[in-house]
């Protein structure tokens, strides 16, 4: 995925990657100090930033506004991020800096095409990418009472009828089949796999 | 019963359709926890100041949480978060009560894959499947709600307590993942509140943070019941130099400072470290502040960069070379280390002033351990401020050192002598452990005049004259040596003693030797141009040499009788105080009679010829 890394803390990079990673995710991806206008994104799929730069020099809501609009799934790391939460149909991630260094290489390497689909998902869980989203699926079901879709489809509210349909279109699963059981065989799969 | 439900619009809609319902007795009240990633404040932050909201209004029987908050990241698993909260802040006191966790989750994956999913198997956690409101309630009646009325002291000690800390599992946050920044924010909150700093820097963050609530849980400290024990009680100025200065021990020094009646001054650099492009300019920024400020103590934290937490040898560490310039420029700063590392072994080198470690989470477990910390602090600051006079020493010794090598009067024996300085400094340091060194140190300087005064370019001793030398002209003050009783032997002088010291004026020298008295009055005299040689205690000087430094065990040689003597030989070696005397007030030079009678009495009847 083409990446750029925006971190001016040069040395807190070096220290979560250590010497080899730091000069293997140099080759994979761009990485500068700050950047001086949104141009210089143009030519990336995926951008990640260090999130106190932004706060400090007041970029942050028009960094996010940039991404919103062009459609460019962000990531924001840093040291004080204690919980790791995917919002904006998961194209905005924010993460814990240790959490982004200790993930980005291998990200990389798995995904070393110019563009996929659902990155930050990806980025977070890898192979098991999916996960989250069965389990947000699952627990739409038990929210509206219901076994499988065709039962929720009558009472699902407005919001979650669109994150139901945007979770049902990343499965690529119609509404008949999507049911308790069947997200519970998915997962016992994924679980089997990994073992 | 009154119930609280936090969500994030993912649980069953009759559950928070209203922000307000009743259910057979039971009143339901809904609050949303839509954090908004969009924001610049961090999770923690949001959820604090939501719940400190919530937790504003009114008690609660029972709290019921879904698993997780977030909207597409269902294994965020936030709602363990939240109710981890709950169970460590005093403040919303609701730390007993029972909590729901509301969803299908799988309890196994959860324990699997959440560092709090342990917390399920604690003291009042229960999780439930539950969908309708009917469910709800039966299963909420079903608990055991009886309000656990308990202090939090008492909740701390608590055995279930114990069991909830040692199921949960709260990571340090990566910009407090290595030892020194989490050592760091923690033992400034810790010592700051200890001495009862009321709003410590960085509180929020502190009072925000999740993993500094479990600290402040698991390791709750010691009450301070005697703060003024704990404040600095000694004069003198210190210097904190510390990239951390201003993020809480800047406040935290300066609070330890108001303790002294004497009026200890404080002050910090710092601030601008994160910022300079090299050692070099940081080196350069604290040597400023040294000449201005003039500390006697310097607290100096050896890693000021980024750059130096990847320095493997520490004598290149910016603190180190910052040391390294202290003690060029004066050995008598004192300078204790100030650190957050756990490598203490790698400071020793730097360490003969002192070592004060910040109070590390892992040391946090014995109870008193802050007082211990800042009790050690105290005293390590408190002794060197009292060794401040050692900077004073230092200052005059550096002096002393530099007029002998301008003056090369020692000549070949100029390195020698400046090495016997440096011995003395080491002594005075030493007389801070045992009173007997300043007598060794007044010995060896005052050797170093004794010396002076013997050299043949200062004072040429014949065997019936004694001259001062001054360049190519000489004084001629003693003469006519005639042997007296007792080993004695009696000359004429130009200078004679009364009322304990010589004065100008011609009288009778006796004695087996020409003694230092003599000599360094004689100098005083005629070099310097000074009526007797009472003056710049002299005469104290030399009694003190014979008396209280020659006998050591038995007497204590002064600080201010070390400052007296090191005074006199700033004086003594500085050639811009020489004064010469006209040559007239010393004897005049041998006639050619008074050789021609000398020589008779040593070889007999002699015949000159002309």
């Amino acid at each position: 995925m083409k990446t750029i890394i925006i971190d001016e803390r040069e040395i807190r990079k070096q220290q979560y990657l250590g010497v080899g990673d730091e000069e293997k995710l140099n080759t994979m991806c761009t990485i500068s100090k700050d950047f001086e206008s949104f141009q210089v994104f143009d030519e990336f799929s995926l951008l990640a930033i260090h999130q106190s730069l932004l706060i400090e020099t007041g970029r942050f809501s028009d960094v996010l506004g940039y991404a919103e609009v062009m459609k460019k799934p962000l990531i924001l790391f840093s040291g004080g991020i204690t919980q790791n939460i995917v919002s904006n149909s998961g194209k905005l991630l924010k993460i814990n800096a240790a959490d982004f260094y200790s993930k980005i290489t291998q990200f990389l390497m798995e995904y070393p095409e110019e563009q996929i689909d659902y990155p930050l998902l990806k980025f977070m869980y890898g192979k098991e990418w999916e996960k989250p989203l069965l389990l947000r699926y699952k627990s739409l079901l038990w929210k509206y009472g219901a076994k499988e879709t065709s039962q929720m489809v009558n009472m699902i509210e407005k919001n979650d009828r669109e994150l139901e349909y945007e979770i049902r279109e990343i499965l690529n699963q119609d509404s008949d089949t999507i049911s308790t059981d069947w997200i519970n065989n998915r997962l016992n799969e994924m679980k089997e796999a990994a073992l | 019963m009154n119930i609280l439900i936090l969500h994030n619009s993912n649980i069953p809609l009759e559950l928070f359709k209203y922000p307000k319902f009743q259910f057979k007795g039971n009143d339901y009240f809904s609050e949303t926890l839509d954090y908004n990633p969009r924001q610049e404040i961090d999770f923690d932050t949001f959820l604090c100041n939501k719940l400190n909201d919530i937790f504003g209004k009114m008690l609660y029987d029972v709290i019921i949480i879904p698993f997780s908050l977030g909207e597409e990241n269902y294994t965020d698993y936030s709602g363990l978060r939240v109710a981890t909260h709950i169970r460590l802040t005093k403040e919303w006191n609701h730390f007993t009560a029972p909590i729901v966790f509301l969803g299908n989750d799988d309890i196994q994956d959860i324990i699997c894959y959440s560092d709090l999913g342990g917390m399920l198997t604690t003291y009042r956690v229960y999780t439930s499947q539950a969908w309708t409101k009917e469910e709800i309630n039966n299963f909420v009646n079903s608990l055991n709600s009886t309000k656990y009325s308990v202090s939090y002291d008492d909740w701390l000690n608590d055995s279930r307590f114990k069991h909830f800390l040692s199921r949960t599992h709260v990571k340090a946050p990566a910009n407090y993942a290595t030892h020194h920044s989490a050592t760091n924010k923690w033992s400034i909150f810790r010592w700051s509140r200890y001495i009862g700093i009321e709003n410590v820097d960085g509180q929020d963050e502190i009072k925000n943070s999740l993993y500094f609530k479990y600290l402040k849980s698991k390791y709750p400290g010691a009450e301070n019941t005697d703060q003024e024990q704990l404040l600095i009680n000694e004069k003198g100025r210190i210097l904190l130099v510390d990239d951390e200065a201003e993020k809480g021990w800047h406040r935290f020094f300066k609070t330890m400072c108001k303790g002294s009646s004497y009026g200890a001054i404080f002050d910090s650099i710092g601030n601008g470290f994160k910022k300079a492009v090299s050692k070099e300019e940081i080196i350069s920024q604290v040597e400023k502040k040294i000449d201005n400020y003039k500390p006697d103590v310097v607290l100096l934290d050896l890693r000021l960069r980024d750059e130096d937490y990847f320095v493997n040898d520490p004598t290149e560490l910016t603190g180190a070379k910052i040391f390294d310039k202290i003690k060029e420029n004066n050995r008598g700063i004192q300078v204790v280390i100030f650190s957050a590392s756990n490598k203490i072994w790698n400071y020793l080198p730097f360490a003969s002033d002192g070592i004060i470690l910040k109070e590390s989470v892992e040391m946090s477990m014995k109870a008193d351990y802050t007082k211990e910390c800042i009790n050690n602090t105290r005293k390590i600051l408190e002794n060197c401020l009292k060794r401040r006079y050692l900077k004073d020493f230092y200052s005059k010794i550096k002096d002393i050192k530099q007029f002998i090598s301008d003056s090369n009067c020692f000549g070949d024996r100029t390195e020698e002598l400046v090495g016997r300085l440096e011995i003395a400094f080491d002594l005075l340091k030493m007389n801070c452990e045992k009173n007997e060194y300043n007598a060794y140190a007044y010995l060896q300087l005052f050797l170093i005049i004794e010396e002076y005064t013997k050299l043949p370019s200062v004072m040429d001793d014949t065997d019936t004259d004694l001259y001062l030398c001054k360049e190519s002209d000489r004084y001629r003050i003693l003469k006519d040596k005639k042997p007296g009783s007792g080993g004695n032997f009696i000359y004429q002088s130009a200078i004679y003693f009364d009322c304990g010291h010589y004065s100008l004026g011609q009288g009778k020298y006796i004695g087996r030797f020409i003694d230092t008295n003599f000599r360094v009055s004689t100098l005083l005299i005629f070099k310097f141009g000074e009526n007797t040689s009472g003056v710049h205690n002299w005469t104290n000087i030399n009694t003190i040499r014979s008396t209280k430094a020659a006998h050591p065990e038995s007497n204590v040689v002064t600080n201010d009788e070390i400052l007296q003597i090191l005074n006199f030989m700033n004086y003594f070696f500085d050639k811009n105080k020489v004064n010469w005397r006209p040559q007239k007030d010393a004897f005049p030079e041998r006639t050619d009679e008074e050789n021609a009678v000398l020589l008779q009495e040593k070889f007999g009847n002699v015949t000159f010829k002309k």
